[in-house]
């Protein structure tokens, strides 16, 4: 561990510069060369001064709340929160924004960078031939992987300096169950708290099973409530209802039956929230359906809703004081 | 604007043309035949790495691999536009294509590579025309062949294969490209733009295809970029702040590896007539183009209407 000159410094003990340097600081002294000195007498062959340190980069897998606060700190940016049971197709749903940016299909919007370019990768591989699996299919998020983002930069078609930076945060369906029966774990959820839009996912293979689909509902509309409950300005939160695997009620035998079920849930969150809300939207999406082309413009249109819809915060983000510690708070939470 | 003795790199991954461009135009800058293009400044006085290589290419021989590990002795490629006096640098040896994929796998430049790309007046990006920028996605699924049967013919449950785990050397090529670009991005912030001569080459097989395969394989350079590497052309398209950029097709050896078609290259007269360099509507064999570009020497050739 390398120790520093400073006396309040204690990157000996938990790593952290008192001066938030990464690398290069001008405090530092090395670990070998210090405790060697204490305990040793000097050598006499000169020391071998170590290689530079090269300048590293970021890591290119989802950010920490802190490096999405830096984002956050530095310009406007639409916080998005896709939530759901596990294998609804969020990470899917996700991975295939990925695609659609790099080969080029998506029509409204141009990619202009991401920090996260290596969890996209991450969450499509297994879908690639290269990846030798025999099914394309989605590599799951863990429970460690909770309040982190993947971040996408963008421009609109023809429109090359008007960038838009969104974060976008995949609560594990593994801990679905957690935060649709525990209040206080959505309330320590800072995605939820932070989040502009809501796209909440509602697994198809479930709703065509009778056994299930009550529970998958039920779930659905337990969650919406928490999320109620926890979000101080709740009433400005874009909800997106997404019947995801939208093949298994499309190719389904009863199909009418199951699609007469998502109406019905359709009618009931609008009972339930539409006068809370901003409109309320439904989504019927299947973004790696088997042995059918994904339904990319589905797709496409709700990422540009995400984008198009009123940017709530960019009074806040003008008016407000700069406090790189505390991003999260400086945006009114 | 250039400073006196602007230093221009060499971006790409492995086998996309580097070296043999390097050499293409160590032969370009002797035999120049256009009053405007470049010419060599001053012969480095250790060509331990280049001769050789120039020897291969004049024999129309695949190029030795520049290599990671036995690095030749470091010198320069000094260029000179006579008539504005502007001069230019290439180090030499490139860097080898294995360098830029660890730099995206350790995710760190080293210094010495941080100081020449802020002081770099331009790079050079290369890609090849028949590399894929992404991986192909497994959406088909049906027509994988079946896993062998065991030996006893007995009918076993299929055994779910979810293939091996995703390493970051697993990233395909554009996303290596662009995350580089926005490493070099970050070095330069607050600088002004750094120009950028995208060449993709092997250009002469783009040349020579059906006319069928147009749509995927556009016979403009620009136009093949946008179609072949969306990722890179909208990043650097969105971020004019930090990057200009053209796009130049190159064929620096000028043809295959065959016998008839080393055969073919070896029969000009005038060697650098098998290069090939097209510039939208340009066509010429001077491979000085894309570093005129750069210095801002040369107004791009506008594109051809579809």
């Amino acid at each position: 561990m390398p120790t520093c000159t400073q006396p309040k410094c204690r990157i000996a003990e938990t790593g952290v510069c008192l001066e938030g340097h990464k690398q290069n600081c001008p405090h530092l002294t090395g670990s070998e060369a210090s405790s060697a000195g204490a305990v040793a007498a000097p050598s006499a062959t000169p020391p071998v001064s170590p290689a530079p340190e090269p300048y590293r980069f970021h890591s290119g897998e989802k950010l920490t709340v802190a490096e999405a606060s830096r984002i956050m700190n530095d310009r406007p940016v639409r916080m998005i929160l896709c939530a759901g049971a596990q294998w609804a197709g969020k990470t899917t749903f996700l991975a295939r924004i990925g695609e659609m940016f790099r080969d080029g299909s998506f029509r409204k919007f141009r990619f202009a960078g991401s920090k996260t370019l290596c969890a996209f990768e991450r969450a499509t591989w297994r879908a690639t031939l290269p990846s030798g699996a025999a099914r394309p299919e989605t590599l799951r998020s863990g429970r460690r992987e909770a309040d982190t983002f993947l971040h996408l930069r963008v421009y609109p078609s023809g429109e090359l300096s008007s960038h838009q930076d969104i974060l976008i945060s995949d609560l594990p369906g593994e801990i679905f169950p957690e935060a649709v029966a525990l209040r206080d774990f959505c309330a320590n959820q800072r995605a939820i708290a932070r989040a502009d839009d809501l796209v909440l996912f509602l697994d198809c293979r479930s709703l065509v099973n009778m056994a299930e689909r009550h529970a998958e509902r039920d779930n659905a509309l337990r969650f919406m409530g928490q999320v109620a409950a926890v979000k101080h300005d709740f009433d400005m939160l874009h909800v997106h209802i997404v019947f995801s695997r939208w093949d298994f009620v499309a190719n389904h035998p009863q199909r009418q039956v199951h699609e007469d079920y998502c109406k019905a849930i359709e009618t009931k969150f609008v009972e339930r929230y539409g006068k809370l809300l901003p409109p309320l939207k439904f989504w019927r999406i299947a973004a790696r359906p088997d042995g059918l082309p994904p339904t990319d413009d589905e797709i496409q249109s709700l990422f540009c809703h995400w984008l198009e819809a009123p940017q709530p915060l960019t009074e806040i983000v003008t008016a407000r004081k700069h406090n790189a510690a505390r991003d999260f708070s400086a945006f009114g939470l | 604007m250039t400073t006196p003795e602007s230093s221009i790199l060499l971006v790409g991954l492995y086998g996309t043309g580097k070296t043999n461009f390097l050499v293409g135009l160590d032969i370009v800058l002797d035999e120049q035949t256009d009053s405007n293009g470049l010419v060599h400044s001053d012969h480095a006085a250790d060509r331990a790495y280049l001769q050789p290589l120039r020897e291969q290419w004049l024999r129309g021989e695949e190029l030795d691999h520049t290599s990671r590990q036995i690095a030749p002795p470091a010198h320069q490629l000094l260029v000179l536009h006579p008539a504005s006096g502007t001069r230019a640098t290439f180090h030499i040896p490139d860097l080898a294509g294995e360098t830029f994929a660890a730099q995206f796998v350790t995710r760190s430049f080293p210094l010495e590579f941080v100081e020449r790309i802020q002081q770099a007046a331009g790079l050079i990006l290369f890609l090849h025309c028949d590399q894929e920028a992404n991986h192909a996605l497994n959406i088909h699924p049906a027509f994988m062949d079946p896993a062998p049967a065991n030996e006893g013919g007995a009918v076993t449950a299929p055994v779910e294969n979810h293939g091996r785990e995703w390493q970051l050397e697993d990233a395909c090529r554009q996303v290596k490209l662009v995350d580089l670009l926005q490493f070099i991005a970050e070095i330069r912030r607050s600088r002004p733009p750094i120009r950028i001569a995208v060449a993709v080459s092997a250009w002469e097989r783009v040349d020579k295809a059906p006319k069928a395969l147009e749509a995927e394989m556009p016979k403009e350079p620009v136009r093949f970029f946008s179609k072949r590497w969306p990722l890179i052309n909208q990043y650097l398209q969105g971020n004019g702040e930090t990057f200009a950029f053209h796009v130049f097709g190159v064929s620096a050896r000028g043809g295959g590896m065959t016998p008839a078609e080393i055969a073919r290259l070896t029969h000009f007269a005038h060697p650098p007539d098998r290069i090939l360099v097209v510039d939208g509507t340009n066509r010429s064999s001077d491979l000085t183009r894309p570093v005129r570009w750069i210095l801002g020497l040369l107004e791009p050739t506008p594109t051809p209407d579809a």
